[in-house]
């Protein structure tokens, strides 16, 4: 007979203030094997830890049933106390009674009865775990990271610090990412490459980094510990150690196309440098610009290279790698401009997202730090500023704040108001959020200096005429309708996932959130993980946010990391699927359905499950017609009792 | 199907605890409410599912079964939640040779962050059972 | 009928038997004591009351019981009629008892000897433990094998995700290599054992006659839910195609239910308003 104890939590008034607990206990003493049965304020307190550890041990328990807040929440914690106390912790189960009862019924009566009924569902799961114990598991002890932006950077330098070998891999023939376009950075004003770059050096030159650019993850199998990642490395065309940087091929070749790295402001030529401070260091050929290689169809550049590093025989490499944890920093990208038609964005030239400006302004940029209007060449005189460009709208964009735009628009209006001196700048805002460390004090000084126009109010329409753009907006603070007229308009876009990231989220076995953010495991307590055991994520791909938080949670994310990849052995969960032999038959359904190949026909003619491989997912126990395999402590009997008992089919 | 008193169906959810048990917990964590006619057993993955507990289930009183898990291609054990889904189909087929209504059986592919949607589904399909009335499968065991 | 039995006829005292020696009434047979009579082996379906009644009659008035072959077992074939409304079944009278129902439904069953029919072995065994052997087999001895008929089948796999479903008679099938690898249905997984799988040794498939392997309660549905988790093809978008696959299987409960139809969790048809 079962010797099962259930305690039953109020949660302070969470689960009290609709379920009536003490009655949940009362009831379930009366269930065949509760042996005790108690209600508590809050079983995850010490106190209630303490309880349960108190009543295994007086009442020699053999199974514990918790009915709480939803076990991803306390499950662990309260296995951990059954641990301590001698019980097995595998014998220890969470009726959900809050999530799924508590929060989202109202009626008392109801509320209550079915809270009984979910408590002794998990009472009959109880009574038929077994012991189990989890398997040891050797891993691999090197890190993937993915995105080799400043986040990447950051993560690959600090599991490389830790011991660990990494491989970075970024899609762009250049690390660095938007940063590297950034001129200068809030709220300290640091030329944003005189600090990215020896962080990109470093990331280059560290003995236990593998850096893979112009590359992409394509597959990934396996588990954490011991996953199995499939990379394709594009050519280049170029061989990198050989590459002077004399730009000869560049000056030959006939093709121009929009150089990314302006965004759209220049062009480049099919054979390129990514930028000046690209690492590798080393010219491109982008294939799908270049008028061909296979077969050649101009040549000019090879011709003109004067230390032979131009090879057009390069082809795609596909490798692959086994690590034991990866981390996600594929970062943002601006939301695509022609989105917003009432502003003309991708349309009217003069028109320009942030990241064009931050381009403008650079000395190094497309214009040399000369304010011109991409349209006619003539000096920028005037700017309007539009904050919240496809953010905080959930009716037509993006519901979220992008979270840098306010203070990032104060810079700008800054550096602009340096360049040209008598120039007017209009600020139009509907809040200031600047609420990182300096950037309140930062954008004040800019706003009540004066020599920024600062107007509340949300731009209606930009009509371009021709010779300057026509501003129609609002000041809400007096009330009036305004209409500007300026040279340049520059729109604080919305960040948005970099492109990809469904489909990587997708390969890596990820979940995003509803704005194609990675999705992290619990939004406050667990922000760098995921739900993927050994997948963690940082920077933006995250959700927007600025330089000093991605770096941040880029190191928060290398010390999950590196806790897996110096762990002895990892803990490889023991709720995995079993054969009886009695039943086997020999059959092979199991090992026909099985996705990780866990399961075999041995020459015995019985189904044998490797431990290691297996997940629990259970199509095998689902497939087998004789019910011969099946999940540990997930067994059809002990489903088939819960299902009676939740339907109150059993009195 | 007159009855005096009012009918309260009797619904069960196998619901694949990384998708859509996780979006019924994001409804808890909202307060969004649904009706209370459903009972919740977490699975592993809707894959785990089989005739056997979609047939108890009716036999123990279920009106409805509502069944969980990823969309097509996001199922984190490859295919689960199709092996699962390809059971479904065929016992509709046997459902219905035996008179009993398929349609009490619904699949949904609700994402963890999809809280209202699960609200909804929870909604529709408890609004759809009462319509259907009670299933007929126990009163013949 | 096996030719063992004659052997055995001197061992017994053979009360009745409706095919060949004797039949008797409801009178005769309540004339005998309670538990009188040593042995009752019932072949055939329970259909209707009056057949409820005679065997609850039998069973009081048997010590123990073995029901004998499919029909008494699963319900059999007969069973099937319990999934369908033809014209025919209409003209039943619609009064519950009208159904097919296993033996063990009505009254408490000591033993069972699967089969439609009961192989050879499978009889020479029940008898050599009931009527020879000295002490009586446990109750709930089942005369056939506790694990599935491919434990018997000497077929090799190959690995073949079920991407059609052939019928056999388009082409006979290989028989080297098991059915199921090659598209054809066989029952074989979810069906017990002991018959030694003749007749997957005559290039046939396994069609469920023995019932399902201890501890599954519903045949059909678990060679259904096998057979659906089975088909497969790669990937994206394959749901159509894998219908598809489904849907040529031609008569679903004719094969998956053949003889258990009335001992399934549904046992039968059920009028929900469609």
């Amino acid at each position: 007979m079962s010797r099962i104890g259930v305690f039953v939590c109020h949660c302070g008034m969470n689960i009290e203030e609709t379920v009536d607990t003490r009655r949940v206990a009362d009831t379930l003493k009366l269930y065949p094997g509760v042996v005790h049965a108690e209600d508590y304020d809050y079983m995850c307190s010490e106190i209630g830890q303490q309880k349960i550890r108190d009543v295994i041990v007086e009442h020699n328990l053999d199974g514990v049933v918790v009915a709480s807040c939803t076990p991803a929440m306390h499950q662990e914690t309260f296995r951990n106390a059954a641990e301590e106390a001698g019980l097995n912790r595998y014998r220890l189960e969470v009726a959900n009674i809050r999530e799924q009862v508590s929060w989202v019924h109202s009626d008392r009566e109801v509320a209550t009865q079915k809270a009984i009924r979910m408590a002794r569902a998990a009472v009959e799961k109880v009574r038929g775990d077994d012991d189990l114990e989890a398997i040891a598991v050797d891993h691999e002890t090197r890190c993937l990271v993915v995105g080799g932006g400043i986040s990447g950077i950051q993560a690959a330098i600090d599991v490389a610090n830790s011991g660990h070998k990494v491989i970075l891999v970024e899609k762009d023939p250049s690390i660095g990412g938007h940063m590297a376009q950034l001129s200068v950075t809030f709220p300290t004003l640091d030329c944003a490459q005189c600090i990215l770059t020896p962080r990109m050096v470093e990331a280059s030159r560290h003995p236990n980094i593998e850096l893979l650019t112009y590359s992409e993850v394509v597959k990934v199998a396996g588990f954490m510990g011991n996953y199995e990642v499939t990379i394709r490395k594009n050519p280049t065309y170029v061989d990198a150690d050989k590459c002077n940087l004399c730009d000869k091929c560049s000056e030959v070749c006939p093709v121009g196309v929009k150089e990314e790295f302006n965004e759209g402001l220049s062009e480049r030529k099919a054979i390129y440098l990514p930028f000046e401070q690209a690492i590798p260091s080393s010219y491109v050929l982008d294939e799908n610009a270049c008028l061909g290689v296979k077969p050649i169809r101009c040549g000019l550049c090879q011709d003109v290279c004067d230390v032979g590093a131009i090879d057009y025989d390069m082809a795609p490499e596909v490798i692959t790698e086994k690590v034991g944890a990866i981390i996600v920093a594929t970062g943002y990208d601006l939301y695509d401009p022609s989105h917003l038609t009432e502003y003309g964005g991708g349309k009217y030239p003069d028109v320009v997202t942030s990241l064009q400006f931050e381009r403008m302004v650079h000395p190094s940029g497309p214009m040399k730090g000369q304010l011109r209007r991409p349209s006619d060449g003539r000096s920028v005189k005037s700017v309007a500023f539009v904050h919240c460009a496809g953010s905080r709208d959930p009716g037509r964009h993006k519901p979220y704040c992008s979270r840098i735009c306010c203070t990032y628009t104060a810079k700008h209006a800054l550096l602009f108001k340096k360049g040209v001196p008598d120039g007017v700048a209009n600020v139009f805002y509907i809040d200031i959020r600047t609420d990182g460390k300096g950037y309140e004090e930062f954008a004040q000084g800019i706003i009540s200096g004066k020599r920024v126009r600062y107007i509340r109010g949300k731009v209606a329409k930009v009509v371009d005429e021709g010779d300057h753009l026509t501003v129609w907006g609002a000041d809400t603070l007096s009330g009036k309708r305004m209409e500007i007229d300026v040279d340049l308009v520059v729109l604080a876009m919305a960040m948005v996932p970099s492109e990809g990231t469904a489909e990587l989220a997708k390969t890596l076995h990820i979940n995003v959130d509803e704005n194609g953010f990675l999705k992290e495991a619990h939004l406050k307590l667990r922000p760098v993980e995921t739900t993927t055991a050994g997948v963690f994520i940082a920077g933006t791909a995250q959700g927007p946010k600025d330089i000093p938080d991605s770096v941040a949670q880029a190191s928060a994310a290398a010390a999950k990391a590196i806790a897996i990849l110096s762990a002895d052995k990892l803990s490889h969960s023991p709720e995995v699927a079993a054969v009886d032999e009695q039943l086997c038959s020999g059959c092979g359904i199991c090992a026909s359905v099985c996705p990780y190949d866990a399961v075999k026909v041995e020459r015995s003619g019985i189904a044998v499950v490797n431990e290691i491989l297996c997940f629990g997912c259970g199509v095998c126990a689902a497939s087998c017609p004789a019910g011969a395999i099946e999940i540990k402590n997930e067994r059809h009997a002990q489903i088939e009792e819960m299902i009676g008992v939740a339907l109150g089919s059993e009195k | 199907m007159s009855d005096n008193t009012v009918f309260e169906p009797k619904i069960i959810a196998f619901l694949c605890k990384w998708t859509t048990y996780a979006a019924a917990d994001l409804c808890g964590v909202s307060r969004m409410p649904y009706p209370s006619n459903i009972s919740i057993i977490s699975v592993n993955c809707t894959g785990e599912v089989t005739a056997d507990m979609i047939l108890s289930s009716l036999a123990k009183g279920a009106d409805g079964i509502l069944i969980g898990g990823c969309r097509p291609g996001h199922c984190r054990y490859e295919d689960g939640n199709l092996k699962g889904s390809n059971r479904v189909y065929l016992l509709k087929r046997v459902l219905k040779e035996f008179g009993v209504n398929p349609d009490r059986i619904r699949e949904v592919g609700i994402a963890g962050a999809q809280g209202l949607i699960f609200q909804q589904a929870v909604e529709k399909f408890t609004a759809d059972i009462r319509a259907f009335g009670p299933c007929p499968v126990m009163s013949n065991a | 009928m096996s030719p063992n039995l004659v052997l055995l006829l001197d061992r017994v005292d053979l009360l009745f038997w409706a095919s060949s020696t004797s039949d008797l009434t409801d009178e005769e047979i309540s004339a005998y004591d309670d538990r009188g009579i040593d042995l009752l082996i019932y072949a055939g379906t329970v259909r209707g009351n009056e057949n409820i009644a005679t065997a609850r009659l039998l069973r009081a008035k048997a010590k123990r019981v073995v029901a004998y072959g499919a029909c008494a077992h699963l319900g059999g074939l007969c069973g099937l009629a319990n999934v369908y409304s033809g014209a025919q079944l209409r003209a039943l009278p619609s009064a519950d008892g009208e159904f097919v129902q296993p033996l063990s439904s009505v009254i408490d069953v000591d033993y069972i000897l699967p089969g439609c029919p009961p192989p050879q072995a499978m009889v020479t065994r029940m008898m050599e433990e009931l009527f020879i052997a000295d002490v009586m087999p446990e109750q709930g001895t089942v005369f056939a094998s506790n694990k599935a008929v491919c434990a018997q089948c000497d077929r090799k796999h190959v690995p073949n995700p079920l991407s059609s479903v052939r019928r056999f008679h388009t082409a006979p099938p290989d028989p080297e290599i098991c059915l199921i690898d090659q598209g054809y249905i066989c029952l074989g997984p979810v069906t017990r054992g002991g018959c030694d799988a003749v007749c997957l040794k005559s290039n046939r498939p396994c069609t469920g006659c023995a019932g399902p392997v201890a501890g599954v309660r519903d045949q059909g549905g678990a060679i259904l839910h096998a057979l659906a988790s089975l088909v497969s093809f790669p990937g994206t978008d394959t749901e159509k195609k894998e219908h598809q696959v489904l849907d040529s299987i031609p008569d679903v409960i004719g094969t998956t239910y053949k003889y258990s139809a009335a001992s399934s969790i549904l046992k039968r048809r059920v009028n929900d308003g469609k």
